[in-house]
């Protein structure tokens, strides 16, 4: 691997992480500003203009914390899972493709102009990658969870970990027709399958599965179960403070971000501007800046839609939960599969 | 392998597709089924083992190739295939009413019995390692959980743990053999191996060592024979009389296959380290059998020393004795009908939710069930060897491939301990002839009536008319041995 | 680069399987076999069988180590029933670890061995180890034991059924 792979590789990991903590970092804003004008209030509007400068302050205050250990808890892994939890959601976003690409020499840097693409690693397991990486984040739930040796944290961890064994078969199953569709696992070619016509069309029942699905794996409500404050104060991160209970916080927006991201490549057309013929003619290479600014665009309506759910739903109980996922979502996304195969195959 | 290939080796499997298929039908009937009427299915596990035996007749006179050679479809897997159905066949019979005595759900006990001998098919026919360990797997998974069945008793459950456990450890080991195997040659096709077998290479011996050794786990042969008696003992009495005789016999068969086909080339050291393990495994199981107290322990015993009287036909094969294998598949033959019977009689006498164990439980057996009496009778004697049974025979057939391949010793071993042997079977006859205890015997049972009249005239007939079983072996052997 | 990238994943593999079989906190052990999982999978990525990488992960450390975490933590283990008998379990240690150089260094003269004489085991196609590989050979060339691997899953299931579910009548 030639050194300015390498290079272009770091700059765009670098490029992507500082998007992405900013990005974390005005949701909360936004979470408390939507949910202010939703319950007919301000939210916080005093720092900078608009309270722009909100999420600033809310962090030195969590830096300049007192971070607490329980006595009895198990030191390495409870300060391991905050930053567990981070880690695996932020590295899921290796292989989201925000745009197409750009030709470029790097001013002179380089021999000859390269192809460099808004994507990280373009690898040929893509979706599956995601994936794996997404199943390996409830660890660090559930660590945090059993590591606080406290029995709100233990249930909230356990209730996690059920929830999302439960969510990833529905939410694996119903991506299955897109690939069906775009004969391919690549983030980059399932978009590009949807220059046409975006796959929320045909795919409306896997695109409501996974939504859903997904709003559970991402534990925000109306499937918060394992951080609901009337049953076991704050679940899994009830003992955690400071910049440990930050991370946790960070790593479910995070989470937020990559499952919007997911929505968009593989249901809302990725970068694609209409839901019919893409570009309609405009030159995405001459104007390559244009598809990641309509993919973020996407993300943040994706964003906002979670936000909107959050502050206008009820939990749900329990074991309603477990119905919900296993006797119907389930069912319907092998139905989803077996449709979406059929017709590929007799029509 | 084309779309048309594909659907031509399936249809070759007929007899696996039918068990397996009889035993989704049972799994997805026996919850739209209520009540008393469930265990009515039974029928129809007897319907599926007929038509596979029916199905694998075909398989007796040809000879295919399928699954792009993953399996060899010959008159060996055939003959294995028959062997399997039998026992099965009268497992399920036995089962009936034993099930019903020691209060057991009967649908998934007997869908497991069908799976598992699906997966001894595979292994009859399989030549790819990964198609062998599927199969391996399929039949000790379901004989694991089918040990465990009764969950009331505290042996089942122990005899079920202890089998998952150490079961996982011997196929481990299997494993571990394949990955190294393949790590030298690059395919796991045992034509292929066999054609790239080297001798001086470490990997090869060291991954056969490790795929025998874990065949020998599950034949129960010295030195990994110390499951045995615990886990045949805490099975259930049916299961127990089943993997004696299935399990066993699908061992064996993948052990020839594995041994002929993939590591012929092993040079004279195997053959004395599987001469030791043959005597030192009949004399352990005999040694054994004689202390003990409970009649079905010492029939594990003895199940030991008969892999042992098995293995002295392989170590004759191996030594390019053509008759030593059909004595080998003759024998496994001849051990489903006598072993199977001996455990049938036993879980005939059981009764009430306790199982006929000791040897006082069959105390007076003369007098009260004179029929059942002279079946024990008659399976005892064949088990010991003594003519006219089939067990006789089968002996014979073994210790004379062994002086034939100059295995004088081995066949000295082996015939002092039939002698031995004979003391702790005739100990069971002396309990039931002359015991004098107050034992009460369950009532009739038809089904396992039927099924051990069956079986008693069959070692009988098949004693006194060996030829036609005998031709039968000799040219399953023929068929399968390299030129 | 690659070697070294190997070397770190290799040895955290390794690390990871000695933690489990050594530490006596389940839950640590647990978490030291998602690691050695997670390495190994590192370990495919290298070997180019991506496919394989991807749902080593997946299915092992991302499924069924959460279930075996789980039970764990149901389970609440004390220290009595975890305590292991301290003199007889280094010796046997050592004996293992003894056996397992053993079979490492004939491994390695055996390798060696398979590479000179057959001098293939490199050529590849272009699809290797992708999900297009991996899927054409196993439903054309291996089909057989794809399709058994679904028979030892329902053999497995109804033996959960049969075992754990409640009393006949």
């Amino acid at each position: 691997m030639p050194w300015s792979e390498i290079g272009i590789s770091l700059v765009k990991i670098a490029l992507v992480l500082f998007l992405v903590l900013t990005l974390v970092a005005y949701l909360t804003l936004a979470e408390r500003r939507i949910s202010a004008f939703i319950q007919d209030r301000l939210g916080p509007n005093r720092v900078g203009p608009f309270g722009l400068l909100q999420p600033l302050a809310d962090g030195l205050k969590l830096i300049f914390k007192e971070d607490i250990i329980p006595e009895r808890a198990n030191k390495i892994l409870y300060v391991m899972a905050p930053a567990f939890s981070f880690i695996t959601a932020i590295i899921a976003l290796a292989v989201i493709p925000i745009g197409g690409g750009f030709s470029t020499s790097l001013f002179g840097l380089l021999k000859e102009p390269t192809f460099i693409k808004f994507q990280i690693a373009d690898i040929n397991v893509g979706l599956l990658y995601v994936f794996a990486i997404g199943s390996l984040s409830v660890y660090g739930v559930v660590l945090g969870g059993w590591a606080s040796n406290s029995k709100y944290s233990l249930l909230g961890g356990l209730r996690s970990a059920a929830q999302m064994i439960s969510y990833e078969l529905p939410l694996g199953l119903s991506i299955l027709g897109v690939v069906l569709i775009a004969g391919s696992l690549k983030l980059g070619d399932i978009v590009q399958a949807q220059a046409k016509l975006w796959f929320v069309f045909p795919q409306i029942l896997g695109f409501l599965v996974f939504l859903v699905s997904s709003f559970a794996e991402t534990n925000r409500l109306p499937f918060d179960l394992p951080e609901a404050e009337p049953e076991i104060v704050a679940g899994y991160h009830t003992e955690y403070s400071s910049m440990k209970f930050a991370m946790f916080f960070m790593a479910e927006y995070t989470h937020m971000i990559v499952a919007s991201s997911l929505i968009v490549s593989l249901f809302l057309g990725g970068w694609y501007l209409l839901p019919y013929f893409g570009w309609f003619g405009i030159d995405i290479v001459k104007y390559w800046f244009l598809p990641p600014l309509v993919f973020i665009g996407k993300v943040f309506l994706i964003l906002f839609l979670f936000i909107w759910v959050r502050w206008t739903l009820p939990r749900f109980r329990y074991d309603q939960i477990m119905n919900l996922g296993w006797k119907v979502l389930f069912p319907l996304a092998v139905i989803n599969i077996i449709v979406t195969s059929a017709v590929i195959v007799f029509i | 392998m084309s779309i048309s290939e594909i659907l031509r080796s399936t249809l070759l499997i007929g007899p696996e597709i039918s068990l397996i298929l009889t035993g989704i039908i049972l799994i997805i009937f026996d919850p739209l089924i209520n009540g008393k009427r469930k265990n009515e299915l039974f029928w129809i596990v007897l319907i599926g083992l007929v038509i596979a035996f029916l199905l694998n007749l075909e398989r007796l006179h040809t000879e295919a190739s399928a699954f792009s050679g993953a399996l060899s479809l010959d008159v060996f897997s055939g003959y294995f295939n028959v062997i399997f159905i039998i026992s099965s066949f009268f497992a399920v019979i036995l089962s009936r009413e034993y099930l019903i005595t020691m209060n057991l759900k009967s649908n998934e006990y007997y869908a497991l019995i069908l799976f598992s001998t699906s997966g001894m098919m595979m292994l009859s026919s399989a030549k790819e390692f990964m198609s062998i360990f599927l199969g391996f797997e399929i039949m000790s998974i379901s004989v694991y959980i089918l040990s465990g069945f009764n969950r009331e008793s505290i042996r089942s459950t122990e005899a079920g743990i202890k089998y998952l456990i150490l079961g996982g450890f011997s196929s481990a080991i299997l494993l571990y053999g394949i990955a190294l195997i393949y790590g030298a040659s690059g395919t796991i096709f045992l034509d292929e191996i066999t054609s790239k077998f080297d001798v001086q290479n470490p990997l090869y011996l060291a991954g056969s060592a490790l795929i025998i050794t874990g065949f020998i786990f599950k034949i129960g042969a010295f030195p990994l024979h110390q499951w045995v008696p615990d886990i045949y003992e805490g099975a259930p009495m049916t299961v127990t009389g089943f993997m004696s005789v299935g399990v066993k016999a699908a061992a064996f068969a993948i052990l020839l296959r594995v041994l002929l086909e993939g590591v012929y080339q092993m040079d004279a050291n195997l053959i004395y380290v599987l001469w030791l393990i043959s005597a030192f495994t009949m004399t352990i199981g005999n040694l054994g059998a004689i202390v003990q107290k409970s009649i079905k322990r010492m029939l594990a015993y003895s199940s030991i020393a008969h892999a042992g009287y098995a293995l002295i036909g392989v170590v004759a094969t191996l030594r390019g004795e053509e008759i030593g294998l059909s004595s080998v598949l003759y024998y496994l033959f001849a051990y489903t009908f006598m072993n199977l019977g001996a455990f049938g009689v036993l879980a005939y006498l059981s009764r009430d939710g306790k199982e006929c164990d000791n040897y006082e439980d069959v105390s007076g057996l003369w007098s009260k069930k004179p029929l059942i009496a002279i079946a024990l009778s008659i399976f005892l004697f064949s088990l010991a060897g003594l003519p006219p049974t089939i067990g006789f025979f089968a002996k014979y057939r073994v210790f004379l491939s062994a002086i034939k391949a100059d295995f004088y010793w081995l066949a000295i071993i082996g015939i002092l301990n039939s002698v031995i042997s004979a003391y702790y079977y005739l100990r069971v006859l002396v309990y039931a002839y002359m015991g004098e205890e107050e034992v009460k015997f369950p009532s009739f049972k038809p089904a396992s009536a039927f099924a051990i009249t069956v079986l008693t005239i069959a070692t009988l007939i098949l004693g006194i008319f060996p030829f036609y079983s005998w031709d039968f072996a000799l040219k399953a052997a023929a068929s399968f041995l390299p030129n | 680069m690659e070697d070294i990238l190997f070397y770190i994943f290799a040895a955290a593999s390794v690390a990871g399987a000695l933690l489990v079989v050594t530490h006596n906190n389940p839950v640590v052990s647990v978490l030291s076999l998602v690691l050695t999982l997670f390495s190994t999978a590192v370990l495919f990525v290298f070997l180019l069988a991506d496919f394989i990488a991807a749902i080593q992960i997946l299915v092992y450390a991302g499924a069924i180590m959460v279930l075996f975490i789980f039970t764990v933590m149901y389970l609440n283990l004390r220290k009595e029933a975890l305590a292991f008998d301290s003199k007889s379990v280094p010796i046997k240690f050592g004996i293992l670890f003894v056996i397992l150089i053993v079979v490492a260094y004939l491994s390695s003269l055996g390798f060696k061995r398979g590479l000179q004489i057959t001098g293939e085991g490199t050529s590849t196609s272009t699809n290797f180890g992708t999900v297009e590989g991996v899927g054409e050979v196993l439903f054309t060339k291996y089909i057989l034991p794809f399709e058994l691997t679904s028979v030892l899953i329902v053999v497995a299931i109804i033996g959960v059924v049969a075992i754990a579910k409640r009393r006949f009548n």
